[in-house]
This record gives C-alpha cells, sequence and structure tokens, in this order.
C-alpha cells in the first residue's frame, strides 16, 4: 500500500478528496492489452451516454486508431478535445465515426449522421482502417456494444454486450471463465503464453499462475467492461493472485460494490524442475486457497468468494474426487468452488471429448 | 547500427543521447494518443510530468530540478537536443513563430515525428529492450494529458503540486529529487485511493485528472 503520510504540498488542502477520488479506471489494463483499455472505455462512455438526460439514437462508431491513421483522419475530421467529459466536449457522441486513442481522452470525428453502417464501413476501410479494433455503440432500441477486435474486415470474430446486462452473479462469472477456459486447456492454443514447460511430461511453467491470472483479467474485464474494474494485486506481491471485480460507476460518489473475489490456484504432479508434488501437498494448497478466498472475501465484504482450481495434473480425477472433501468446509465458509482441467496435449483433449461422448452413447472406438 | 548507438550510449551515460530517446518516447507517445502535432509547451510539460512522476513507476527522475518561470516548464537543454533531432531529420516542425516569453523573444512551434526516419530509431529502442518501462510510461502520460485542452497546457501546469509551489517563486529552482528535495508530485499520485491497488498508469490519468480539476476550479 503507497505511503499516505508523504507530504504533498499545496495539494495537501486535498488530501481528502485524492484519498476519495472516483477510480474510473482509465489506465487499469494498460500493460496488460489496449484493447481491452479501449473496450473498457468505450463501454463507460456508452453507459454515461444510456444515463444521460438525453437519450442517444443514433450509431457511435469508434476505430481504435494509432499515430498512422489519425496522421491520415486529421485532416479530413474534426479534433474533439476532452471526449471524456460530457459537460465539455464539443460534440455529441453518437451520429459520428470516431478515431479514438485507447483512453479516449479525445478523438477524431466525422459526422455519420446522413451515413447507413455500411456507407460508414466504406469509410473506415477507405482509411485503410478495416483491420484497426472497432467497437460500434447501438443506443436505440437496446443499447448493445459490437466489438470486432480485429477490426470491421474480421466480422467473424466480433462480439456483443448487451449494456443493458448488469448482472454479475456466480453463473455470469463462470460463462466469462468458460470461454478463457478453451484457450487454457489445451497447449495448442495458449501458445503466446505457454503453460507447460514440458508438456509430455506434465512439467508445468514456474509461473503458471500468472499466466493464469493473465486469461481470468482478459475474460472478466472483456465481459463485465461496462459495469465493473477487475482488480488484482501488484506483480511484485507473488503468491498472491486473487482477483476482484469491484464496482465504483454508476454509484454515489465513495461507494463501491465488490462483486466477487477469485483466487487462483494451480494443482500440480510436477513442479516446473520436475519435482513431484504428492496429492497430500494438493490438498492443502486447495485448503490454503480456500483460506484466502474466505479472508479476503471477509475482509472486503466480497459478495461473491471463488477459489478456482486449474488442475495440471496427470489424471483428471473429477470434481467429486478432487474436490470430495472441500464442499462442506467451503459451503460453511461461503467460497464457491470451481475446476477447470488443462490438457497437456490437443490429442489428450479430443480424447477426453470422446470419453464423453462414449459416455453419452456412442459405441467406443477400436483401439 | 542504430542498436549499437543506443546500446553505447546506455553504457556510458551519453545524456544528450539519452534526452533525445526520451524525447522520441514522448513524441511516440504523444503520436498513438492523437496529440500530433505537439505544441511547444506541451511537449515540454510532458517531458516535466515524466520526470516529477518518475517515482510512481519506479524510474529515477531524468531532471531533478528546473527553473520555476511564469509560464508552464521548459527545458533549455531539452530544446536544445529537440532542435538537433530536427536537423537531423527524425522530428518534423511546423507552425514556426515567434513569442513574448518572460521578457524576451522565443520561437515556438509544433513538433511531428517523420516516420520514415524516426521509426527505425523508435523500433531500436524498443528491440535492445531500452528501459522498456520509460516508453510505456511516457505512452500512458502522452495519454493522460490527451485529455487536456491544449490551450489550458499553461494554466493547468500551474497547479502542479511540485511546480505549482507557492513557496517557490518564479525564477528560482524547483528541486524536487536532488538532496532532500520533497517530491509533492509523487506523493500526491501515491496518495490517491489507498484502499486499492491502482496501477502505476491509473495514478498517472488521477493525477492528470485532478490538475484539470483544480485548474478548473480555480478559474471558475
Amino acid at each position: 500500500m503507497p505511503d499516505n503520510s508523504e507530504r504533498m504540498g499545496p495539494w495537501e488542502a486535498d488530501r481528502q478528496e485524492i484519498v476519495h477520488k472516483r477510480a474510473n479506471g482509465t489506465g487499469l489494463y494498460s500493460e496488460i492489452d489496449e484493447q481491452l483499455e479501449f473496450r473498457k472505455a468505450v463501454a463507460r462512455l456508452a453507459t454515461d451516454e444510456i444515463a444521460s438526460v438525453v437519450k442517444p439514437t443514433d450509431i457511435a462508431y469508434f476505430v481504435l486508431a494509432d499515430k498512422l491513421l489519425f496522421e491520415k483522419v486529421r485532416p479530413s475530421a474534426d479534433r474533439v478535445p476532452m471526449l471524456q467529459n460530457s459537460s465539455r466536449r464539443s460534440r455529441s457522441i453518437p451520429g459520428n465515426l470516431w478515431f479514438v486513442p485507447k483512453s479516449l481522452a479525445q478523438g477524431y470525428a466525422i459526422d455519420t449522421k446522413s451515413l447507413i453502417a455500411e456507407e460508414v464501413f466504406r469509410e473506415i476501410e477507405t482509411l485503410d482502417a478495416g483491420e484497426r479494433p472497432t467497437i460500434i455503440v447501438d443506443f436505440h432500441p437496446k443499447p448493445r456494444l459490437y466489438i470486432y477486435p480485429g477490426g470491421i474486415s474480421q466480422p467473424d470474430i466480433s462480439e456483443c454486450l448487451d449494456l443493458l446486462n448488469k448482472s454479475v452473479a456466480i453463473q455470469d462469472i463462470e460463462m466469462a471463465l468458460e470461454g478463457s477456459y478453451r484457450l487454457l486447456r489445451s497447449p495448442d492454443q495458449m501458445k503466446a503464453l505457454p503453460l507447460w514447460k514440458n508438456s509430455e511430461k506434465w512439467y508445468p511453467v514456474e509461473k503458471a499462475e500468472d499466466a493464469i491470472q493473465n486469461q481470468v483479467i482478459h475474460a472478466l474485464a472483456g465481459r463485465f467492461a461496462h459495469i465493473a474494474d477487475v482488480r488484482s494485486e501488484q506483480p511484485s506481491t507473488i503468491g498472491r493472485t486473487d482477483v476482484e471485480l469491484v464496482q465504483e460507476r454508476g454509484l454515489p460518489n465513495g461507494s463501491v460494490i465488490r462483486h466477487a473475489l477469485i483466487e487462483l490456484k494451480v494443482l500440480r504432479s510436477y513442479g516446473s524442475t520436475g519435482k513431484p508434488v504428492s496429492d497430500r501437498i494438493m490438498r492443502r494448497h486447495i485448503s490454503q486457497g480456500v483460506r484466502q478466498a474466505a479472508h479476503y472475501g471477509n475482509a472486503n465484504n466480497s459478495k461473491i468468494r471463488m477459489l478456482c482450481c486449474y488442475d495440471m495434473r496427470k489424471k483428471d480425477v473429477g470434481d467429486a474426487t478432487c474436490f470430495e472433501k472441500f464442499y462442506g468446509p467451503c459451503k460453511d465458509r461461503n467460497v464457491h468452488l470451481k475446476r477447470y482441467f488443462l490438457y497437456n496435449s490437443s490429442a489428450a483433449l479430443r480424447q477426453a471429448f470422446d470419453n464423453i461422448a462414449v459416455s453419452e452413447g456412442a459405441s467406443p472406438l477400436p483401439e | 547500427m542504430a542498436s549499437l548507438l543506443l546500446e553505447k550510449a546506455y553504457q556510458k551515460d551519453d545524456l544528450r543521447l539519452l534526452r533525445q530517446i526520451r524525447l522520441l518516447l514522448l513524441l511516440d507517445g504523444a503520436a498513438d494518443a492523437g496529440l500530433e502535432p505537439v505544441p511547444l509547451t506541451v511537449l515540454h510539460a510532458l517531458a516535466y510530468l515524466s520526470n516529477v512522476l518518475a517515482p510512481v513507476w519506479h524510474l529515477q527522475p531524468f531532471d531533478g530540478k528546473i527553473l520555476k518561470r511564469r509560464d508552464s516548464p521548459f527545458y533549455p537543454v531539452l530544446q536544445e537536443e529537440l532542435d538537433r533531432l530536427v536537423g537531423r531529420g527524425l522530428i518534423k516542425v511546423s507552425e514556426i513563430r515567434y513569442v513574448k516569453d518572460e521578457g524576451k523573444w522565443r520561437i515556438d512551434a509544433t513538433y511531428t515525428l517523420h516516420g520514415e526516419f524516426s521509426t527505425p530509431v523508435i523500433n531500436a529502442i524498443r528491440d535492445i529492450g531500452f528501459e522498456p518501462v520509460l516508453k510505456i510510461f511516457c505512452a500512458e502520460l502522452a495519454q493522460a494529458m490527451a485529455a487536456l485542452p491544449p490551450d489550458l497546457i499553461a494554466t493547468v501546469m500551474g497547479e502542479d503540486a511540485t511546480y505549482g509551489d507557492p513557496t517557490v517563486d518564479v525564477s528560482n529552482v524547483v528541486n524536487f529529487a536532488e538532496g532532500q528535495a520533497v517530491n509533492y508530485a509523487a506523493n500526491s499520485a501515491k496518495a490517491f485511493r489507498p484502499d486499492i491497488p491502482l496501477t502505476p498508469s491509473e495514478r498517472v490519468h488521477l493525477y492528470v485528472q485532478h490538475l484539470q480539476d483544480r485548474a478548473q476550479r480555480h478559474a471558475g
């Protein structure tokens, strides 16, 4: 925690204001992924628009620009400073095509009120921005974000976010985590951030928790961009991998809703050097995770406390066996348990799918 | 070739080249924040904030003191390196004009990276892994400053916790990093929301937002 007793000179008079300043999350994901930062900034701006007195009906298009794109749009677009400040910006958000930095601190706007979506898309492609991350905010009748991480030229990987859906229940969190699990479960899908040091021998990388935490933050931050911030401890405190879903937006100043606290644990058969890890040690590891989730959850008054175990062991023993001795204690401590088994090869993943098919009645394949 | 030069400069602590690198990183961040062409006052304000807020990113300030002026911060030594980069063709200069500054005349201008020549150098800075945190910090600072109206930079900087310290008169040195000096700005940035683990980026954004809030409050 930062030293709060240090002198602040002429800002000393503002100390109380500074200590309680609303953290709007700008810069929260900057070091993780600029697209997350961009998505969060657009979601925040869109929800502010929805809450405003004049209900927006036109569509707003946001293209994440870089220096080259800014250079191209500058001659034909109007610069609008203070984009996040509704009372001071010189132009309304809807009815415009915006070229913006990830923080949405300012933007270059092109009027689109008389254009249909197809024409706006053509305008984007004319500026060679078809592959730049783009988010479309359709305010009417149901406000939605249409997110194109690879730009409008790649509509097959687009996502839709319902801005009126403000639910942060266990099921919503699980749904978001399920999306990240699809990436984590096979080494082929995690080549950029490998979890296995030697997958054939089930040796995880030394800091597997960090890679998993990164994916979990991505999943939750993307899914809840319009509601809450995903916060985690600073990287210097290695060993604690708690993730929190915290909401300040849309609440009276000073109010905070801590929707969820999620503790992450990696279950291993071996350490990264190949040293075997016993079941007993893994049970202790799970116990420690439950304690942390309960303790931090109580301390922070978190509505949901979860322990997510990412199981990198040789054999998938199933939830019932893995958590047999934990269900009761977790119920007593109000901690929700979840396990995700990570396969050491895509062949093992395919085998697991086939085992499910057989258990559901498909005839087994010959050996 | 560029990589070798940079590595050499880093090892030999070549201040002139290191200042030029800092300028390129600040301009690169400003370009990605849509701030180009960057007015001279904004560039020097960015340089000042990259010094005074460096501890928030666990970095050392490059210049730990600055001469206080009536207007926003200005580094004559940095300006020399900026002019040198213009001469080398890495930075383009436009909107050149004379402005009266504290009773004297000086040249004012706006600056833009000259992509053809600056991109290989900026790529080399990245490729040799030169102070990667500094690059992120400069980029984030530019994102935060992009929220301010450029014509209000001078007013806003007058509200800075360090530069705007009323106990330091104009024409005196504002010292925030040398000897027993206290860095009010970095302390203020570190004081935001002790109840949640803010990232250094968030602290920089909150600091600049608060600068703006103070400027608006006092203007009102």
